[in-house]
């Protein structure tokens, strides 16, 4: 340890009292050490005391969550008669095929660490399995990089109600689980990886099936350092800079190879009967009239199977037009925008449908931040000030600022928004959780998630979200899969509907 | 539960039975902060703050219990609310009935080191959360550094230590900063 350090060792030990006398006393003749005593001890304390309020506010928080015994009343009663009218239905319409999963819910970790193409992925993979649907999707999600590779030739069999379905096996994958199909576009070969599931759960019942948890990580087996050529994969360079400013800085592929830039299909997944190919110099243009403040996604497939997943957020309620251009370096840029999307995707979680990040007009404020070269500083700001009221931290925000920005903000102050009128946050969870990207380590909870989450509602600025469960804002980790598995679980009802429909 | 069982809990590390016990008694306590001329947002913080106070009493081996533990919680209350109105310049006479009149020598409440207690608050929130997260597990929670590096996957003990020194070194810095910051001004 550095000498600086080891005074502030000496400083705390001298404070916790684990100094003799002899080494106190010649602790307290070195110079300015008065100083680092008074600094150690109220650090210690002011530690505890942020701890402590941390409990004291999460107590607070489930107290005013818990609402009034008349509301409590009020809301036993009507959950009563929907669970009564629910019996009815079940009652009255038994058919199974055209029932839907109702629950999803990750039990253990949900990601992984693995180093598939020389960087340092995490990546969590997730599949759901029903009588009528065989094949499976997988989507690489990877959330740091704001991308994601899809191969959609990988398939798995259907793992019945009656497989064995034992967790994870580090030595082996079982046959009878998992099948890998080679997927020769990517030169991937099977053998040469395995595949182990974690927490795996499975139930069906007379109608419903209901898949609690299936992941699976990849690495290689045998200690066979593969070379990354044989993976022919798109290797991201420098994918979101540290400025920020655009989605993607770079991307080349691993074996140094240019791909043309012409006929990249893309996928327009808010309008899935849009799709476009890129011109000669990779562009494409996309115009119409947008209903809400939404972020678009857009997919550019590649001949080799390389998927790139995007997004875009737009204005609200006018005709923009998004252009997408990749310069002959195979570089494709987006239109500036300062804050990482991984930061705008997490504030899209539930964890944050209680506060005022969740309401229209904090969609101003971020449509101001998207353009600030600090705006990412900005928000993380506003997200730290999450339990104050909005004014207040507008009034903050503007005082950090310069210029027009300034103005802007102080004009936001001026409006004297207060608040969702929701409990207070943790706010210390909430920003761990934010400026992780949702990927906080976090104790998971064993609390099954409602599949159906509503989408922030736009329409009723500072009006508190229903039906959010206070259990929520606890399970950080496995919430942050979510539009992974809403698009599972849009996929799976797909699916059962065409196969309803054949019958 | 009864006093001495909240006490108990508290002094055994069980805060939250204990906490949720006491917050039964803040619709009551808003009322009288609220009918003292403070806001709704504010009879929260302060009931925060009388409960982070009685905790750190209880926590202290020499206090002992005069009266009721809600008594002695109205009692915090009261001399906060004062406080807060005399912050704002402002001077009611509170009349909250059957509550004790708690001075600052009887609550050994230390306005200036409040003070340096609620900046360092502050200068720590401005390292990184890591930061934090270790020096709650070791100042709070008294985990020792063996569990601290696993539980948040250090290499090694050694490296776990090197960290919230960086952090302790991280927050001093800062520290001085601001205080200089302060001095200037």
């Amino acid at each position: 340890m550095r000498a600086s350090l080891e005074l502030l060792e000496r400083a705390e030990r001298y404070v916790l009292g684990l100094l003799s006398v002899e080494e106190a006393e010649q602790f307290l003749q070195e110079p300015g050490v008065e100083d680092l005593i008074s600094f150690q001890q109220l650090a210690m304390q002011a530690s505890e005391r942020q701890a402590l309020r941390n409990e004291i506010n999460h107590i607070a928080f489930e107290f005013h969550a818990g609402g009034s015994k008349w509301s409590n009343w009020f809301f036993g009663l009507m959950i009563g008669l929907a669970l009564s009218t629910a019996a009815v239905f079940y009652y009255l319409a038994q058919k199974p095929q055209n029932e839907a999963i109702i629950a999803v819910a990750p039990l253990a970790d949900t990601s992984f660490h693995a180093k598939p193409f020389g960087l340092d992925f995490g990546f969590c993979l997730s599949a759901h399995l029903t009588d009528h649907c065989s094949e499976l999707n997988f989507d690489y999600d990877f959330p740091d990089f704001e991308a994601a590779f899809e191969f959609p030739d990988l398939q798995i069999p259907l793992i019945t109600a009656d497989s064995a379905l034992s967790s994870a096996s580090e030595e082996e994958t079982p046959e009878s689980f998992l099948s890998l199909v080679p997927l020769d576009s990517l030169n991937f070969v099977p053998e040469r990886f395995r595949a182990s599931a974690k927490s795996h759960y499975k139930y069906r019942t007379r109608n419903t099936i209901e898949i609690r948890s299936l992941y699976y990580s990849f690495s290689r087996t045998k200690n066979r350092q593969e070379p990354a050529e044989v993976l022919k994969l798109g290797n991201y360079n420098n994918a979101l800079s540290t400025s920020g400013s655009q989605i993607f800085q770079k991307i080349t592929l691993v074996d140094g190879q240019n791909e043309p830039l012409e006929g990249i299909r893309v996928n327009i997944k808010n309008d899935p009967l849009k799709q476009v190919i890129t011109d000669e110099t990779g562009s494409f243009e996309i115009s119409r009239v947008f209903r809400h403040k939404e972020t678009y996604l857009f997919d550019l497939h590649r001949e080799d199977g390389m998927l790139i997943r995007c997004q875009v957020r737009c204005n609200a309620r006018k005709r923009v037009v998004i252009q997408v251009d990749f310069d002959k370096a195979g570089t494709p840029e987006f239109a500036p925008c300062s804050i990482e999307p991984m930061y705008i995707r997490t504030l899209y979680q539930p964890e944050f449908a209680q506060t005022f990040v969740a309401t229209e007009n904090f969609e101003e404020r971020l449509q101001f931040m998207h353009l600030m070269p600090e705006g990412e500083e900005i928000l993380k700001f506003y997200i730290r000030h999450i339990d104050q009221p909005l004014y207040r931290v507008d009034s903050l925000a503007a005082e950090q600022l310069s210029g027009e920005a300034r103005a802007q903000f102080f004009t936001f102050a001026k409006e004297k928004l207060t608040g969702v009128n929701c409990p207070l946050p943790n706010v210390d969870e909430l920003y761990a959780y934010f400026i992780s990207g949702g990927n906080t380590p976090a104790d998971v909870y064993e609390i099954p998630v409602v599949v159906n989450m509503s989408q922030r509602s736009d329409k009723h600025a500072f009006i508190p979200l229903f039906g959010r469960k206070r259990t929520r804002q606890l399970t950080t980790t496995q919430f942050q899969k979510d539009p992974l598995f809403l698009r599972l679980i849009n996929s799976l009802n797909n699916c059962l509907k065409s196969d309803s429909s054949l019958n | 539960m009864t006093d001495r069982e909240v006490i108990r809990c508290i002094r055994k590390g069980e805060r939250e039975k204990a906490l949720r016990f006491l917050y039964r008694e803040f619709p009551k306590v808003r009322a009288l902060i609220v009918s003292s001329g403070c806001n709704e947002v504010l009879a929260t913080e302060i009931f925060n703050d009388s409960l982070l106070i009685l905790v750190e009493k209880i926590q202290n081996p020499k206090f002992e219990l005069s009266s009721k533990l809600s008594t002695y919680l109205y009692g915090i209350n009261r001399f906060l609310v004062k406080n807060e109105l005399r912050k704002q310049q402002r001077t009611v006479e509170l009349e909250w009935s059957d509550t004790l009149i708690l001075s600052e020598n009887d609550l050994g409440y230390d306005r200036e080191k409040e003070e340096k207690l609620r900046k360092m608050e502050q200068t720590l929130q401005l390292i990184s959360e890591r930061c934090r997260e270790i020096f709650r597990l070791f100042y709070f929670e008294r985990k020792s550094m063996e569990e601290i590096a696993g539980k948040l996957d250090y290499a090694s003990v050694n490296s776990a230590k090197t960290q919230k020194y960086k952090c302790l070194e991280q927050a001093y810095k800062l520290s001085l900063k601001t205080t200089s910051h302060e001095s200037i001004a």
